[in-house]
């Protein structure tokens, strides 16, 4: 049969007292607190130091806060109170508007202004990035063929350049003007 | 001027009980409780552009808490006047069970009496994060903040309060045995 260690009042080690006292006032984490209840099924003491530390926190927990007289409200000198008059601002109006209300209020405007926000954001994003990939597709090929037009167009004035333009209009007016004088410088050297 | 009344009115129904119970637990008496209560609520509307409604509470607790030291140290803990939290009577949380069992809502009530009585009793930096903690409900950042110490610290504190309050209950529960 397995021996069982009991602990004894003194031996109690520092950090199951911690867990104990942890789990009376329910501030231990899931496993903690299953480890000690296991513990306190198991050891009288360890049990027994658990059932008061819970009555004790039960009892803590049931104390209700003192309500602050109500005089005490009315009582504050106005003078005192008025003699620091804040002028309206941007930052107080906004505070107004958002947050100089219940916690629930607050939590539903911020949650709208994310909402509207993100709808926003995202709507402006789709618009740069709303074409498929066939639409892209069909958009490379017509730019590559009007390329391709623009590329044969350039081809086209290069060679009439070349072969029919400098040949025609140039080089032989050029070459005419060039004989015609070669034939004039021969023509007077024959007759000296 | 009507926002800013806005905004005071707002912390005041928010924070009126934390302030003047907090303040309470600490002096152990109404007169000083309220003369806190109203400090507070003075340096709430001088300081009103100073803070924002996020960091609101902190800062309340923490002008609570020094003033609370203040009234303390000028006092000199003179427990001659004290009086316990419960000489006004309060109605306390019971049930409808309990209601009809005259044992058990006078067990409850005097039990709640005597671990109020003992957490007054608890030094006073275990008190401070034990009542905040318990009572009022902040978090350890909260906490920290409000008492400007380390998280760790609360921590600390407040085992050491849990602790300290289970021993100055032990003799109450033994009596009651016998």
């Amino acid at each position: 049969m397995a021996h069982r260690k009991y602990y004894k009042k003194d031996e109690l080690p520092e950090y199951l007292l911690n867990s104990i006292v942890r789990t009376a006032y329910n501030d231990a984490g899931f496993f903690e607190k299953i480890r000690v209840e296991r513990l306190a099924a198991k050891d009288p003491l360890i049990g027994n130091i658990l059932k008061d530390y819970k009555e004790t926190a039960r009892s803590v927990h049931s104390i209700k806060i003192e309500e602050c007289p109500q005089e005490l409200l009315e009582i504050i000198p106005e003078r005192r109170l008025n003699s620091r008059i804040g002028k309206p601002s941007f930052t107080v109006d906004l505070y107004t508007t958002l947050l100089s209300k219940p916690v629930s209020t607050i939590a539903v405007t911020v949650l709208l202004t994310i909402t509207v926000l993100s709808v926003v954001l995202l709507n402006r994003y789709e618009q740069f990035n709303n074409y498929d990939k066939a639409e892209v597709e069909l958009a490379s090929r017509q730019t590559k063929y009007a390329l391709a037009i623009i590329g044969k167009v350039f081809n086209t004035t290069t060679k009439s350049l070349t072969d029919e333009i400098l040949n025609e209009k140039v080089s032989k007016p050029i070459n005419e003007g060039i004989k015609t004088v070669n034939k004039i410088f021969i023509d007077e050297g024959d007759k000296k | 001027m009507k926002h800013m009344q806005t905004k005071y009115q707002f912390l005041i129904q928010q924070y009126k009980n934390n302030i003047y119970s907090y303040s309470l637990y600490m002096l152990k008496n109404h007169t000083d409780a309220e003369d806190v209560t109203q400090e507070v609520f003075i340096k709430i509307w001088e300081n009103l552009g100073r803070f924002n409604i996020l960091a609101a509470k902190a800062w309340i607790f923490r002008s609570t808490h020094n003033l609370c030291i203040d009234y303390l140290r000028r006092r000199n803990l003179n427990y001659k006047y004290e009086y316990s939290i419960d000489e006004n009577y309060e109605e306390l949380l019971v049930d409808d069970k309990i209601e009809s069992n005259p044992h058990a809502k006078t067990h409850i009530k005097m039990m709640t009496s005597k671990v109020k009585e003992a957490i007054e009793r608890l030094p006073d930096k275990l008190k401070s994060v034990f009542v905040l903690y318990e009572i009022q409900g902040l978090k350890y950042r909260e906490i920290g903040k409000a008492l400007e110490m380390p998280i760790n610290t609360v921590k600390v504190y407040l085992l050491r309060a849990r602790q300290k309050l289970q021993e100055e209950l032990k003799d109450y529960g033994t009596q009651e045995v016998l």
